[in-house]
């Protein structure tokens, strides 16, 4: 997947070589910008956030009419900002916005593919802390051979990306006393998001990272902190709650795709998932409004089967 | 007699498991070892009978008649479930025979041929589905042959791989019941994402019905030929992703509406509100289903079910997956219209691993998800999505 040539559309025009994809997603291209803040800028603004940054790129996307591609890639990359940092004002873990450029121009860098009309389309470019650590995708899958069993510290590490299919390897889900009080922190920080009124549209288990995946060998459960940081709020939207709106509809629409990314993409976590909500109910302030939804959601989701 | 099978024989797929011989189950054959079964299909406003052989020598399948009968309500209505119960009733008989001369031309038994009857378990509408799994329990009685109950989505899926190779994709089932986004994993159909109120083709149907376009061929064909018109305008509507799902019923509310207020002063025009329509809806679910690729890891895209016919939804599908560098598998009528030969293709695959309906089970249901059904199948150990 992350071949050298940069496929799809043309990058951002003060895209340089140093530059890294390190992920194409079905939303944006995600880029690793070494050298983002110049080194000569003053030393102790810069000492908390290393100068190596995240470049979030929406680019247009050829298949959408242009003005629906426009409004999309323009009020998503505005809202993400924006909830962002309502999210970090509110004290939750989430990378720092660091710059919005709502409308990138292109430039191509392979001259032979001109599509004119995908040149005409600006992007939409977001740039944000480097979050060091791990997928609690790929923190809680661990690959196993087909016969043998292996130790769990062997798990595989991967920094955001997919992995390729492997016939002969198993991937089976890390439920131990460390992914379980990972889940649980997974569930407060999404609670704690909920509590300042925001909801982010996507959670899966790759939107959501954790800083310290490795856990030395001596550490005890009890000693052992998981920092968890949410990426991602590409879909998110505020919702307060009045007398005339509940914004327990979207909380549990959250936890619900929460739920299901969970039990499709980690066989046998359904421990983890009660973790979860444990976690989200000690921390949220309307719990219980939320599960009661929750349960309304999940009912919906079983009888939305089909006809015809 | 006109044919309705024309399409050549198909490898078995790869990546399915080796198909045991037919005594491993107590398989009956014809003299040649084939295996030959009966696929009925009436869970919707289309009755099919298809008729579909498994030749253990060359390892392929091939459809040896496929005829299929459409209900088209008047404009202005939708099909009704009486009605449609009765349009199957009056032509099942019919289309199983012009399916068996079809098939066996020169045959003078051709029961003798046949190693089992197929038949749509759901999802579907009831009426419709009970008078073809009727049909199907009574000649299975009649010839002393096994009942295979299929689910439909399932049937869409297996032909669609069948007809064009594709071993693993991710599938758009788009149609007027169902709007899923789905991928194999774990040894089932896993449904990745969904329409969370009304399907696809429901919003369009009522659509047309709404600005009165005609229901035949079909409305969404009509929709597809309107929005067609030169000069038609992009106008803003609602536009509803909610991670992987999707939502249609407000967006159908706020164009009624639209239709309502402006299509009489001008304002807007059938093929401006047709246009916006496909451009919204379809953004929506190609975005979806570009998602489930990103989750997956897997860049083949099948779409299958009535709306898959859309050629704007092919265009716009085959646009995202260029630009991935991933590959769109070509539009087919085997599964992308309601046929009974897609319900064979599910049906013999499950009776070949040797999955049979007893006939105290042979009952319909309006709700089945397409996880529900364990693809016996396709080996559940090789973990491609991780």
């Amino acid at each position: 997947m992350n071949s050298v040539e940069i496929p799809g559309p043309p990058v951002p025009s003060y895209y340089n070589e140093s530059w890294k994809l390190i992920s194409q997603g079905a939303e944006a291209r995600v880029w690793l910008v070494p050298n983002f803040i110049e080194s000569d800028a003053t030393e102790t603004a810069t000492s908390s956030l290393a100068s190596t940054v995240i470049c979030k790129e929406r680019f247009p996307k050829a298949y959408r009419h242009p003005s629906l591609d426009e409004t999309l890639t323009k009020s998503r990359t505005k809202a993400e900002a924006k909830n962002l940092n309502r999210c970090r004002r509110g004290g939750v873990s989430v990378p720092v916005v660091l710059a919005v450029d709502l409308n990138t121009k292109g430039q191509t860098i392979a001259s032979d593919s001109k599509s004119e009309q995908e040149n005409q389309r600006n992007s939409a470019c977001l740039f944000l802390e480097y979050v060091h650590g791990e997928t609690i995708r790929s923190f809680l899958n661990i690959e196993q051979e087909e016969s043998k069993e292996e130790p769990p510290s062997k798990r595989q590490k991967v920094d955001g990306e997919h992995d390729h299919a492997v016939i002969h390897k198993k991937v089976i889900t890390r439920v131990d006393a460390y992914a379980e009080k990972a889940a649980y922190e997974v569930g407060a920080t999404i609670a704690r998001m909920h509590n300042v009124n925001i909801v982010h549209g996507d959670l899966t288990t790759s939107n959501i990272l954790i800083r310290n995946p490795d856990i030395p060998e001596v550490t005890s459960v009890n000693d052992w902190k998981p920092d968890i940081v949410l990426i991602d709020f590409g879909l998110s939207s505020t919702s307060v709650n009045t007398k005339k709106t509940s914004n327990h509809e979207e909380r549990a629409v959250d936890l619900y795709v929460l739920e299901r990314a969970f039990v499709t993409t980690h066989v046998g976590s359904e421990d983890l998932v009660k973790e979860v909500m444990r976690g989200y109910k000690a921390t949220c302030q309307s719990s219980d409004s939320v599960f009661v939804r929750l349960a309304q959601v999940r009912q919906r989701g079983r009888k939305r089967e089909c006809f015809g | 007699m006109v044919s309705t099978a024309s399409d050549k024989a198909c490898p078995d797929v790869i990546g399915n498991l080796p198909v045991p011989p037919p005594s491993a189950y107590n398989i009956r054959t014809n003299n040649k070892g084939q295996t030959i079964v009966i696929g009925i299909e009436g869970s919707a406003n289309k009755v099919g009978v298809g008729v579909l052989r498994y030749c253990p020598h060359t390892k392929s399948y091939e459809t040896l008649s496929n005829p299929r009968k459409t209900y088209v309500p008047p404009t202005g209505q939708g099909f009704l479930p009486k009605e449609t119960s009765w349009h199957h009733q009056n032509h099942i008989v019919a289309l199983v025979r012009s399916a068996l001369s079809e098939a066996f031309p020169n045959v003078k038994d051709p029961s003798s041929e046949i190693s089992a009857i197929c038949f749509t378990k759901g999802p579907g509408m009831g009426g419709p589905l009970r008078s073809c799994a009727i049909a199907a329990r009574t000649l299975a009685k009649i010839w002393n042959v096994p009942l295979v109950g299929v689910n439909h989505c399932v049937g869409h899926i297996e032909m669609g791989r069948v007809a064009t190779g594709a071993s693993d994709p991710v599938v758009l089932y788009v149609s007027g019941g169902n709007t899923q986004v789905i991928a194999f994993s774990d040894g089932r159909y896993r449904i990745f994402g969904e329409t969370i109120d009304i399907a696809i083709g429901n919003c369009l149907d009522r659509f047309a019905r709404a600005i009165g376009l005609s229901n035949d061929p079909s409305p969404g064909y009509n929709i597809e030929q309107e929005a067609k018109a030169p000069g038609a305008k992009f106008l803003e509507f609602p536009y509803v992703v909610k991670g992987m799902d999707v939502s249609f019923s407000g967006i159908l509310t706020f164009v009624e509406q639209e239709a309502r207020d402006k299509l009489q002063g001008g304002q807007v025009t059938k093929a401006d509100l047709c246009f916006s329509l496909q451009e919204t809806l379809f953004a929506m679910l190609v975005e979806i289903t570009e998602r489930a690729m990103a989750h997956c890891g897997q860049n083949q895209v099948l779409i299958v079910g009535g709306v898959g016919c859309n050629k704007r939804l092919q265009e716009m599908m085959a646009e995202m997956v260029k630009q991935r560098g991933g590959s769109l598998c070509a539009m087919d009528h085997r599964y992308c219209i309601d046929n009974g030969a897609m319900i064979a293709q599910a049906g013999i695959m499950a009776l070949q691993h040797g999955i049979t309906t007893d006939m105290k089970d042979t009952w319909c249901t309006q709700r089945f998800r397409t996880d529900q059904v364990e693809a016996v199948w396709r080996p559940s150990t090789v973990w491609k999505h991780t």
